[in-house]
């Protein structure tokens, strides 16, 4: 009895990284083929492939697909209907959607007891920890074999290619914003600082809205979990630093640059200036629940997320809340975010039938209309409920492509989506997350951060940051095998 | 009956032996079974993992006592074992009393004496959730707690900071779950026979010195049981600390179960968290073993 | 305050005295105070369940709603099927109940007054499973439940719940206070051993059963992660269906509504604690009248 009380806390081991999690549709729904996606080659595959039909004499396979929760109505009903028309082509598979949503702390269990779907969406965090283990496989191969491979967005696909192989297939990406909350700037008669802001336009602004005796903070940095190293490392790209360098098979720690030592400078005036909550203890709910009371004036997460969570569960008015780009260290710098995203992975312990079986299933209506069809589904359902639709900034297509001028018309024909601003996507500049041991060098730096935000007085920066990279090198990074 | 008679019998030695032990044999079976099967079967299996790196996918490799050094030689290992001794200490000295007192209060009301039994175990079926945005409002700067301190006319508390973050997680562990042991105390309370009061009362003893010289004594034999079951329990915690603080700040309230939780499920390293099992296992048998010889060697003396 | 059982340790004379007075109302008050933070956490989710979304995280967080929204209810029973879920729950916490008291019951009672070969050894191998933390052994024990074929199946809850030296030790500890010349009694009499057992122990136990049937309870309710891995869809008990369907990360039901549902669940136990509470305190004092 003590064992399951004591278990109960994990699952609420705070999900970091998820910032990504969409509402818009993942993979969705088409009457079109993909004629032309060729089946791979490799010796493993015997499973269907041609997109008009599969030989009658496959041998039947049955995947598991990954299904949502069931308030996502709409989610569900499109991915039945995916089912249904691959099934149609492909008689010989036999789809079971089933509703298990990838958490970092149950993944484990999950695998050890091979009860993971057989194409399951994950974050961009998780690409490296995954490929190690085995748990999902190189797609390099299938991709090479499918026809729109070419036109995935470069960007959006870079965390899941680790040393030149693939392993995820992008379903979208953001990069990392500043969400602004304009009532409380209204409010207390304060101009918002301009969207090419920087360091210091961003403590100005956060003292002038600042109200420590009502409990409102200027900016809400997270400080709880590893997602207090992921917004920090916002920080340390405007800074122009790096968390790490590979060179000759080895991984060097480099967040103790000089770069390093600006961001957690930063953090420290942040501090001194008492702009953020006295509570450093913000996980990423945490966070974003404080920004939704009106609490604090200026928070960090991708994109839209932020926003979205503002507007539709916060009910704060649309025309409330902003969004500004990480700022510049200094003037004319540049606005560098760290990136993320969503992400389709296949399974590692299905066989190799399954698994094809499971890539063609995935990226069967990748690219097709019917895709657009359900997000412009989505959006209209969500205006019944009065809601707003926010995109993500960064798509698994690329903007400019034909794909990407549908998806913008569709978004044009509805008042109910949000529009980012054109010189927001302009400025913002953003860069994936480390690829190696990432979640150790984010808990490391948590603890550095902690030290700034609850120490009085006199820190030596350069020190801490010496010692964390020490640390975070001699307990993960020398352990990372590059082959 | 039949035991009895049965025993003075000189029979063949097993069969007498199975005679005489039947009835205790029988009713332990199911027992044994069930905790073999359902614990010590993962246990021993968990215990093999702390010598492997454990691989679903290519399968376990034997890595010998690599583990174990690895888990030795990490610093944040023996900030942990602090952090835990800390806990533990804190814990005992500001909440293990607190049940005693409570089971003795209710027992003395006049009203609402069911409810006041109960009421302290309420807590425990609140969903973390919930409970956890509770005290994160309670102990915020201009929480319910701060604005009184600050009505009163004193110095704001912070709950957060380095120094206090432990202070804090026990006040809400102690709130959270001393309506469990109230209730084992108030089990407890109820088989004082009553007549040891009145007889005590008549010698001249003094309400105080009632509950020192008669109910204390009476509840001896649970307050050692419950303050082992405490010792037990929080040197394994960490779910407060982990949703409350995440184990900061600066590692402060890391304690040595989270550290555990953290190999297993953030960087999957179940043979290092299994080592960390295994080596609590051990600290743990050895202090019990010695804390019966030190008790047995004092009762001798 | 008639009979000598009805009293505690205080009796009517001590209540002339002034100090005692003002200690038993500093006590009272202490009572009270500990009582109200007790309830807020119940009366607060409650409040919020009715509150409008802007209400909800307006700050600071009015008390009470400003329009009771019982709409909120309404909505959210589209999301769960509660009675479903809640129907598992209790099959988990009566199978739990049965078993694990009954045969820890029989196996403390053995323990500690029937003849056992190596009895320290056998108390070492139940009682040494509390100083391994579960967490260190949570995949191997997944894993064997798996090998046994009991996921998704009930008795996944039900024979663990046997293998429980928490219980075992409170339950041993319990029969140890019971005077051994009762079951020699018993003996010349001619009641078998099982008899003792059910007609002497478990009645005079009373009191620790009762809060081990509790305990029982809230572990049961709480419990939502290891349930939500070994139960699936329609099994799963309440708490489990909750976090994975209600206030996952990344839900998008409003906060309201969630509040709706943890309402609900709430309701059930609280309505067993307050209004059974008699049944309970009889239960607790019935080890008293015959100890």
């Amino acid at each position: 009895m003590k064992k399951s009380f004591l278990l109960s806390a994990l699952a609420l081991i705070i999900v970091l990284a998820g910032c990504g999690g969409g509402n818009n549709g993942t993979s969705s729904p088409s009457k079109e083929t993909d004629s032309g996606a060729k089946p791979t080659s490799s010796a493993e595959a015997t499973s269907p492939e041609s997109p008009s039909a599969s030989p009658a004499n496959a041998d039947p396979v049955s995947i598991v697909a990954y299904a949502y929760p069931a308030d996502k109505t709409e989610e569900n009903a499109t991915l039945n209907a995916k089912i249904k028309r691959f099934v149609d082509k492909h008689p010989n598979v036999t789809i079971t959607p089933k509703y298990w949503k990838y958490e970092n702390t149950e993944i484990a269990i999950k695998m050890a007891s091979n009860s993971a779907q057989t194409e399951f969406t994950t974050w961009a965090t998780e690409a490296k920890l995954l490929s190690d283990k085995k748990w999902i496989i190189d797609l390099t191969d299938k991709l090479a074999n499918w026809q729109y491979a070419k036109d995935l967005n470069e960007f959006a696909l870079a965390p899941f290619v680790i040393e030149g192989k693939t392993y995820g297939i992008p379903i979208d990406a953001y990069g990392m914003t500043i969400t602004i909350n304009k009532k409380l700037f209204e409010k207390k008669g304060v101009p918002l600082p301009p969207l090419d802001w920087t360091w210091d336009d961003l403590i100005e602004a956060a003292k002038a809205v600042n109200d420590p005796a009502k409990g409102i903070a200027g900016f809400i940095p997270m400080g709880k979990g590893t997602e207090a190293g992921w917004n920090w490392t916002n920080f340390l790209y405007a800074a122009g630093g790096e968390v790490q360098s590979v060179a000759d098979g080895k991984v060097t720690a480099t967040f103790n640059s000089e770069a390093g030592l600006k961001a957690l400078q930063f953090y420290k005036d942040l501090k001194d200036a008492n702009v953020i909550p006295k509570n450093w203890a913000l996980g990423y709910g945490d966070a974003l629940t404080l920004f939704n009371q009106g609490r604090g004036a200026m928070v960090m997460c991708g994109s839209g997320n932020a926003l979205d969570g503002a507007i539709n569960q916060g009910k704060i008015n649309k025309d409330d809340v902003l969004l500004y780009p990480i700022p510049s260290m200094t003037k004319g710098g540049k606005h560098t975010g760290v990136a993320g995203g969503n992400y389709k992975v296949i399974n590692g312990l299905a066989t190799p039938d399954q698994q094809q079986a499971a890539f063609d299933f995935v990226v069967d209506e990748y690219f097709t209309d019917a895709y657009l069809d359900s997000i412009d589904a989505q959006i209209t359902s969500q205006k019944a409920k009065n809601q707003v639709y926010v995109p993500q900034l960064i798509n698994y297509w690329n903007d400019s492509s034909e794909y990407g001028k549908k998806y913008e018309e569709i978004l044009a024909k509805h008042d109910n989506v949000y529009n980012y601003s054109p010189e927001l996507s302009k400025l913002m500049e953003s860069k994936p997350e480390a690829t190696y041991e990432t979640q150790a060098y984010y808990g490391e730096m948590a603890n550095a951060i902690q030290k700034v935000f609850t120490s009085k007085g006199d820190l030596d920066l350069q020190k801490l940051l010496d010692d964390t990279a020490a640390k975070v090198q001699k307990g993960s990074f020398d352990k990372v095998n590059i082959e | 009956m039949e035991l009895r008679m049965d025993t003075p019998v000189a029979k063949p030695g097993l069969r007498r032996k199975t005679r005489w032990y039947f009835w205790g044999l029988l009713f332990l079976v199911p027992e044994i079974v069930i905790f073999f099967i359902f614990l010590w079967v993962p246990i021993a299996k968990g215990i093999s993992y702390s010598f492997y790196n454990v691989d679903f996918v290519d399968g376990n490799a034997f890595v010998g006592w690599q583990n174990y050094a690895d888990v030795l030689g990490n610093p944040d290992f023996y900030t942990a074992i602090r952090n835990t001794l800390v806990y533990m200490g804190l814990a005992l000295l500001i909440g293990f009393w607190v049940p005693i007192a409570m089971a003795i209060a209710v027992s003395e009301l006049k009203w609402f004496k069911g409810f006041a039994r109960i009421v302290g175990y309420l807590p425990s079926i609140i969903p973390a959730i919930v409970l956890y945005g509770m005290w994160q409002w309670f102990y915020d700067p201009v929480g319910p707690i701060n604005s009184f301190l600050n009505f009163v006319g004193l110095p704001e508390f912070d709950f957060y900071s380095k120094e206090h973050a432990m202070f804090s997680l026990i006040i809400l562990e102690t709130w959270q779950n001393f309506g469990s042991a109230t209730l084992i105390y108030v089990a407890g309370l109820a088989a004082v026979p009553r007549e040891l009061y009145e007889a005590s009362e008549l010698d001249g003893a003094g309400v105080w010195a009632r509950i020192r010289y008669v109910t204390l004594p009476s509840l001896k034999g649970l307050i050692l049981l419950l303050l082992v079951l405490q010792l037990i329990a929080t040197s394994q915690a960490f779910q407060s600390q982990l949703l409350m603080f995440g184990g900061g700040p600066d590692n402060a309230t890391l304690t040595y179960l989270l550290l555990t939780t953290r190999e297993a499920f953030t960087f999957f390293n179940f043979g290092k968290a299994s080592a960390m099992g295994v080596l609590m296992f051990i600290v743990l048998v050895v202090f019990s073993v010695a804390t019966l010889k030190l008790r047995k060697g004092g009762d001798e003396a | 305050m008639k009979t000598a059982q009805d009293r505690a340790i205080m009796s009517r004379y001590d209540f002339r005295k002034p100090g005692v007075k003002v200690v038993y109302a500093f006590m009272v008050l202490c009572i009270i105070l500990i009582s109200l933070s007790m309830l807020y956490p119940f009366a607060n989710t409650f409040m919020n369940s009715l509150k409008s979304t802007e209400e909800f995280f307006a700050f600071p967080a009015p008390f009470f709603p400003s329009h009771w929204l019982w709409g909120n209810y309404k909505e959210s029973l589209d999301y769960l099927n509660i009675a479903l879920h809640f129907k598992n729950t209790v099959l988990i916490f009566a199978g739990n109940t049965f078993i694990s008291l009954t045969f820890l019951g029989l196996a403390a009672f053995s323990l500690a007054h029937l003849r056992v070969p190596a009895k320290k050894w056998i108390t070492l191998y139940f009682m040494s499973t509390l100083l391994i933390p579960a967490n260190s052994y949570l995949i191997p024990n997944f894993l064997n439940l798996k090998g046994l074929g009991l996921l998704n199946s009930f008795w996944a809850f039900w024979l663990p719940a046997g293998a429980n030296a928490f219980y075992l030790l409170l339950l041993k500890n319990f029969f140890d206070g019971i005077h051994k010349e009762l079951f020699e009694s018993a003996r010349i009499d001619g009641a078998s051993e099982f008899r003792s057992f059910l007609s002497i122990a478990v009645p005079l136990s009373a009191p620790i059963l009762v809060t081990l049937v509790l305990l029982g309870f809230s572990t049961t309710w709480n419990d939502f992660y290891w349930s939500s891995l070994v139960m699936q869809e329609d099994k799963l008990p309440l708490a489990a269906a909750i976090y994975t369907k209600i206030i996952y990360p990344g839900s998008t039901i409003n906060w309201n509504v969630r509040f709706a549902i943890l309402s609900m669940t709430l309701l059930p136990p609280l309505i067993v604690f307050l209004f059974f509470q008699r049944y309970i305190i009889s239960g607790l004092s019935l080890g008293a009248v015959k100890g």
